[in-house]
């Protein structure tokens, strides 16, 4: 059987299958001038004709490319060759970057054709998400997601898994699935952020959670302290330190010395590993919610972003097509926030979800 | 499958975005090179023009 194609009746605006013998749904579809309502859509076909389109706007940009290059002497073969003159596509398609920008940029192309090149990778990039969403891949088919994210997971100095899965539904949110241990784990996502995870969401493997969110509101107060006086210790020469009450030095030690200086040194380095011990300790926290007890579908988990300025709580469920949803609830989650209960947790997942449909 | 069946509609609006935005490119484009080609064959003329 030839692979299944697609493409498009421009009169129509409808998809028409084509590469095999038509039949059922797809026979009326190729018959533009049989009135009758088109099946529901296979979101096969329809990620096909993405994939398409997503091609096309890629030589779209090929050819403005070409056009605009210049001809330069190939030293090997001592022939004319055409050098494209290059254009970056992901500042085509952020949607904050001004006209003016793209102009200023790239002075021997037209504006008009500049603005519309905009148009045409932001639609490549709604393309390539609605892509995701209708395919319904397994996370980690939709690899790209991260890679496209230009992000990388980190624990410690640890890479975790390049590319891992995404969610499609909200481009801000990635996780990972490590391939060895399969421990899946959630991260916030921006842009071009490299991003240290410091908890991890188990595999739900039913039972009841020994683990508590007062647990964890412990273990986060007292990391958000070690992290708030390490972040002093580098800020603050040793007499400020002294001066603010942060530090109390040994009786008889100069604040100038270098006596003091290596005291702060030391429990700086204490402190790093005070640091990563609570992160350890979080993780192990990060607690699983019995779906039939509280009736919240998923597994939760905290994390801290890399710059160490922001938790969030993360509900992660099991979703349609055999993929997982993600939905964070919050950042800059304070320790308090650990003691809601899971009914307030849920409630706060359903306003958050709530506000997002909007 | 009522997403499923939006984001496929959501697909399809796009497909027609660019379409739209296919014609508004190729026409800068030749607009671009009618222009070119009437410098290359008459730099003086663009002269007038102005």
């Amino acid at each position: 059987m030839k692979p299944l194609q697609c493409k498009k009746d421009f009169e129509s605006n409808r998809l028409l299958f084509v590469g095999r013998p038509a039949s059922g749904p797809e026979a009326a579809a190729q018959k533009p001038s049989d009135k009758k309502a088109p099946e529901a859509l296979d979101p096969k076909v329809a990620r096909e004709v993405a994939k398409r389109y997503i091609d096309m706007i890629d030589q779209q940009f090929n050819g403005v490319e070409d056009a605009f290059g210049e001809d330069v002497l190939d030293s090997r073969t001592n022939k004319l060759a055409r050098k494209p003159y290059k254009l970056d596509r992901k500042l085509f398609a952020d949607p904050k970057v001004a006209p003016k920008t793209l102009t200023a940029k790239y002075p021997k192309i037209p504006g008009r054709v500049l603005m519309t090149l905009a148009e045409m990778a932001q639609i490549q990039a709604s393309l390539r998400k609605a892509s995701w969403k209708v395919s319904g891949e397994t996370i980690s088919g939709a690899g790209q997601r991260l890679d496209e994210l230009n992000v990388q997971l980190y624990r410690g100095s640890e890479e975790l898994v390049k590319g891992g899965g995404g969610d499609p539904l909200n481009p801000t949110l990635g996780f990972g699935v490590h391939r060895e241990t399969g421990t899946h784990r959630v991260s916030e996502a921006y842009r071009g952020e490299k991003i240290r995870v410091a908890s991890a969401i188990e595999r739900k493997t039913g039972g009841e959670s020994k683990e508590t969110p007062a647990g964890i509101a412990e273990y986060a107060a007292d990391l958000n302290e070690a992290n708030k006086q390490y972040e002093a210790l580098s800020k603050y020469s040793v007499e400020q330190l002294v001066e603010k009450g942060i530090i109390i030095l040994p009786e008889g030690v100069d604040p100038k010395s270098a006596q003091a200086r290596k005291l702060v040194a030391e429990r700086r380095n204490e402190l790093k590993g005070e640091i990563a011990d609570y992160e350890v300790s979080l993780k192990r926290l990060a607690h699983n919610l019995d779906r039939g007890k509280y009736g919240v579908e998923g597994n939760v988990a905290i994390q801290r972003s890399i710059d160490g300025q922001k938790y969030m709580i993360i509900v992660a469920k099991e979703g349609k097509y055999n993929r997982r949803e993600i939905t964070y609830i919050g950042t800059n989650v304070k320790p308090d926030d650990f003691n809601l209960s899971t009914y307030d947790l849920y409630d706060r997942v359903q306003a958050w979800e709530k506000k997002k449909r909007t | 499958m009522e997403d499923t069946d939006n984001t496929a509609q959501v697909i399809m609006e796009l497909t027609k975005k660019f379409d739209q935005a296919k014609r508004k490119l190729d026409s800068a484009m030749n607009e671009y090179k009618e222009e070119k080609d009437k410098e290359d064959e008459d730099p003086e003329a663009l002269l007038d023009d102005l």
